[in-house]
């Protein structure tokens, strides 16, 4: 069973189409990247996904219940943290956190002091007085304070400085360890690429690409760069073989294209016999991929 | 002059944002300054009511509600300044304190003044634009409300006074946004300074209500920019060094916020940020703990002001049995079969009213909360927790209940005590517990309201604040002159009858409450079905 089910999600705001058919199905114990760049619809999707908004058509649903009616007995099992953290000014950070803790009808909040520290954060200032990502800290500690099924977090990131990134992301492999499952939007590719086991691209209302980062990039090109001993105009052919793009020479014998996937056998069979002294193919980081997907389209 | 360069830009970018907000606060000024002006003759009536209601408005409670009756003859020009002018003044003191912080303390609070900081424009332009626009717009109400007045026709009403009476109030307004533009220099919230502003606007009442209803004391009256308003005699005298005294003051507030807002950092305040506890009390526990937490100190705040407001209000009582006793047409009325709380009663009934309305403020803001939690994004950390929206929603109606309840015991409690000190013998406790529960209804009644356009028509929420005005003016002057019945009964104070003079209605009150549970209840059924959102 699937801990996030949904399909022909749409969602729309007068006459913005915000969602336009979204589909996506997070299995339990994995970790899921959702990205897309602004505006593309991932805090819609997940504010759906926590009630907040009534779909316009197509089903969600969380650990098999409905999103919207189920609401509340949903959020016993899941842990949420916004982009954008808003607090309440006159209560501490502490007191968030310790409330946050206590609305989740949990009573060993056993992680709280323990993640306080790691996250070397402050919890006596007031909330109005901290930046965006101490706001940020509140809401990742009170969620990752209380054990939860699901965590979803919402570009959980954008305010915080590389230590701290670090932090978290030891705190999503804790929480992979335990077995809880993580849907994480985001636009830090490199966090993705590195946290999450299968990822789904949403662009204007739609998911465009999802799967495992190996297996998007199948579909996808590797750039090569080989040295050749051999005389340029041995190479000449290669411009013309099915599936090489962008083929550049540089005057010290070095070759660099990109090369479709599929086409791999039948490139390598060209350079077989062509002195070729190394060669180095380098899958696409997500950027790259995530960079085809919008130039592309 | 460096730190003002930029001024002009900004004084456009204001313009430009406020382009609806401006024109909308100057209509609603000019309309309320001269709205009765047409109706005045009707109102007033023949020569005989006439006689009467010069009676009421020269009464100390009167005195002490509206400031005291200026001229020998008591013309209507004289009426109508002193029935309106300090209330209106009341107005135009909250739309140039709402605005001053607004453009100050809250832009700066939300990050924005930050942006416009690293722009080649002066720490100060921000806070000179938005006193120079503040101080056209005053300028441009009293010249609109000048021009209009005159073209009623109503006798005594003329342009030279109307221009006195306008100058009056703008010049009132304009000090008030010179105190503003000193309060948010004092605290970092915007919250903050916007209630402090407004206490100092009520303090201003407090100290011309004693200052009119004591002759040794009328210096307080001098400080208070409300009283010294009144003191421009519009109608009678036409005095304009008050208003030139008035303008000054708003300068020197202004000239202190800037000595203030030079030596400052940007987004400190005076008072420094107190640090907060590193674990929740164990009352902070759920939503309505939360709700309470973010209401309580607007609660006590207004429990303050009511108990001292009706303080006020109820050592009046003294006095107006000694006027009473002196005024023979009284005399005349109390020796034919009637009592002298056939005259103190309306007079209780009344003050009491205008209390009850003070005490829906509060009852309104903490329903409106509920809104602006939303608008801020909020509640959509706390939704996302396992809370109910009918839970939470309930949470602030019967947070805004109990604070009419809380008010009300401290409007009569206030009353009560005042009154009994400054009387022979003690007031009569039951009587002036039962004349403020009359009105309970009517404060629940908005809570209802508030709470169903929360609720249902979140977009709509200052209607309800827009209604509340409006049974003030219906029912103050339905009471006290002749309007037509409808405008006062279409609101829920109007509609309850005027206790004890007339009996208590308890099927009505019954019906009142609850029309206003079900309409709060519907109000929740539309809050559970739909989208949160900040917008
Ligand atoms: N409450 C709303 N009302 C109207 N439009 C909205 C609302 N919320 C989001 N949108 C629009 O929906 C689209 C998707 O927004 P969002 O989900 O926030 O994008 P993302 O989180 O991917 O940056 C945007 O075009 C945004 O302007
Ligand atoms: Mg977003």
């Amino acid at each position: 069973m699937s801990v996030i089910e949904i399909s022909s999600l749409k969602k729309r705001f007068g006459k913005v189409q915000a969602l336009d058919g979204v589909d996506l199905s997070v299995e339990a114990g994995e970790v899921y990247g959702f990205i897309g760049p602004n505006g593309a619809g991932k805090s819609t999707t997940i504010r759906v996904l926590l009630g907040l908004l009534k779909a316009s058509e197509g089903t969600a649903r969380i650990f098999d219940k409905d999103v919207w009616h189920d609401a509340v007995a949903i959020h016993r099992d899941i842990a949420y943290v916004p982009g954008d953290v808003n607090l309440w000014n006159n209560l501490s950070g502490g007191e968030v956190i310790d409330l946050f803790c206590r609305l989740r009808k949990s009573h060993e909040h056993s992680y709280r002091d323990e993640l306080i520290e790691r996250f070397e954060f402050d919890p006596t200032k007031k909330s109005g007085t901290y930046s965006k990502g101490n706001r940020q800290k509140v809401a990742l500690i009170a969620a990752f304070s209380v054990a939860a099924r699901l965590y979803i977090l919402d570009e959980p990131t954008s305010g915080l400085d590389p230590l701290m990134e670090q932090i978290f992301r030891q705190c999503i492999a804790e929480a992979k360890a335990r077995g809880a499952t993580v849907l994480l939007s985001s636009h830090i590719l490199s966090e993705v690429e590195q946290l999450c086991d299968r990822i789904s691209i949403i662009r204007s209302g739609k998911i465009i690409d999802s799967g495992t980062l190996d297996g998007m990039r199948h579909l996808t090109r590797n750039h090569v760069s080989l040295q050749t001993d051999a005389p340029p105009a041995t190479l000449a052919g290669l411009a013309e073989l099915p599936g090489v793009h962008h083929l550049k020479t540089d005057a010290a014998g070095m070759v660099s294209f990109d090369m479709d996937n599929a086409e791999t056998a039948a490139v390598l069979a060209f350079l077989a016999d062509k002195s070729i002294r190394h060669l180095v193919s380098t899958p696409p980081s997500l950027e790259e991929l995530f960079m085809t997907h919008y130039v592309s389209h | 002059m460096s730190s003002l360069l930029g001024t002009l830009g900004l004084i456009r970018f204001i313009l430009r944002r406020d382009r609806l907000y401006l024109p909308l606060w100057i209509i609603g000024l000019v309309t309320l300054s001269v709205f009765f002006v047409p109706m005045l003759p009707d109102m007033v009536g023949d020569e005989a009511s006439k006689q009467a209601l010069v009676e009421t408005m020269k009464n100390p409670a009167m005195t002490m509600m509206v400031g005291p009756a200026f001229g020998s003859s008591y013309t209507l020009g004289a009426m109508y300044a002193q029935f309106m002018l300090v209330w209106v003044a009341l107005g135009y003191g909250i739309m140039n304190v709402m605005f001053v912080i607004r453009h100050t303390r809250k832009d700066e609070e939300e990050g924005r003044l930050e942006m416009i900081g690293a722009l080649p424009i002066g720490r100060n332009a921000n806070l000179l634009a938005s006193l120079l626009v503040i101080l056209a717009a005053n300028v441009l109400i009293a010249l609109l409300t000048a021009a209009t007045i005159p073209a009623f026709g109503v006798e005594t009403i003329d342009f030279t006074g109307g221009l006195s009476y306008a100058f009056a109030l703008s010049a009132c307004g304009f000090s008030f946004a010179g105190i503003a533009a000193l309060c948010s220099q004092i605290t970092t919230r915007a919250r903050g300074a916007l209630g402090l502003g407004l206490a100092l606007l009520g303090c201003a009442y407090l100290l011309r209500a004693m200052g009119d209803a004591d002759a040794n004391l009328e210096l307080l009256s001098w400080i208070s920019p409300l009283g010294a308003a009144s003191r421009c005699e519009p109608f009678v005298g036409n005095l304009y060094w008050p208003v030139l005294l008035l303008f000054a003051e708003g300068l020197v507030f202004s000239g202190l916020s800037f000595a203030f807002s030079s030596a400052r950092d940007i987004g400190a305040g005076l008072l420094p940020q107190r640090r907060g506890r590193a674990h929740a009390s164990v009352l902070l526990r759920g939503e309505w703990s939360l709700a309470w937490r973010e209401l309580r100190g607007t609660v006590i705040a207004w429990l303050v002001v009511c108990f001292v407001f009706s303080a006020a209000y109820g050592s009046v009582m003294g006095e107006m049995n000694a006027f009473i006793e002196n005024n023979e047409m009284y005399q005349a009325l109390v020796g034919v079969g009637g009592s002298t709380s056939d005259i103190t009663n309306p007079v209780i009934s009344m003050l009491m009213l205008i209390m009850s309305m003070i005490a829906t403020i509060p009852v309104i803001s903490a329903i409106s909360r509920l809104r602006s939690e939303e608008r801020r994004g909020r509640l959509e950390q706390l939704l996302a927790k396992p809370v109910s929206r009918s839970y939470l929603f309930a949470g602030y109606f019967v947070i805004a209940v109990a604070t009419a309840v809380l008010m009300m015991l401290a409007n009569a409690f206030g009353f009560w005590l005042a009154a009994s000190s400054t009387l022979s013998e003690p007031m009569d406790m039951g009587l002036v517990f039962k004349v403020t529960a009359s009105y309970l209804p009517a404060v629940i009644a908005f809570a209802g309201l508030a709470a169903f356009l929360a609720g249902a028509l979140p977009r709509l929420i200052s209607l309800a604040w827009v209604f509340l005005v409006y049974s003030f003016l219906a029912v103050y002057i339905g009471r006290t002159m002749d309007l037509p019945q409808w405008v006062a009964r279409a609101t829920p104070f109007g509609l309850l009858p005027s206790y004890p003079m007339d009996a208590f209605d308890w099927p009505l009150a019954i019906a009142l409450v609850g029309v206003s549970v079900a309409i709060a209840a519907l109000g929740a059924i539309v809050y559970r079905q739909r989208d949160m959102s900040a917008l």
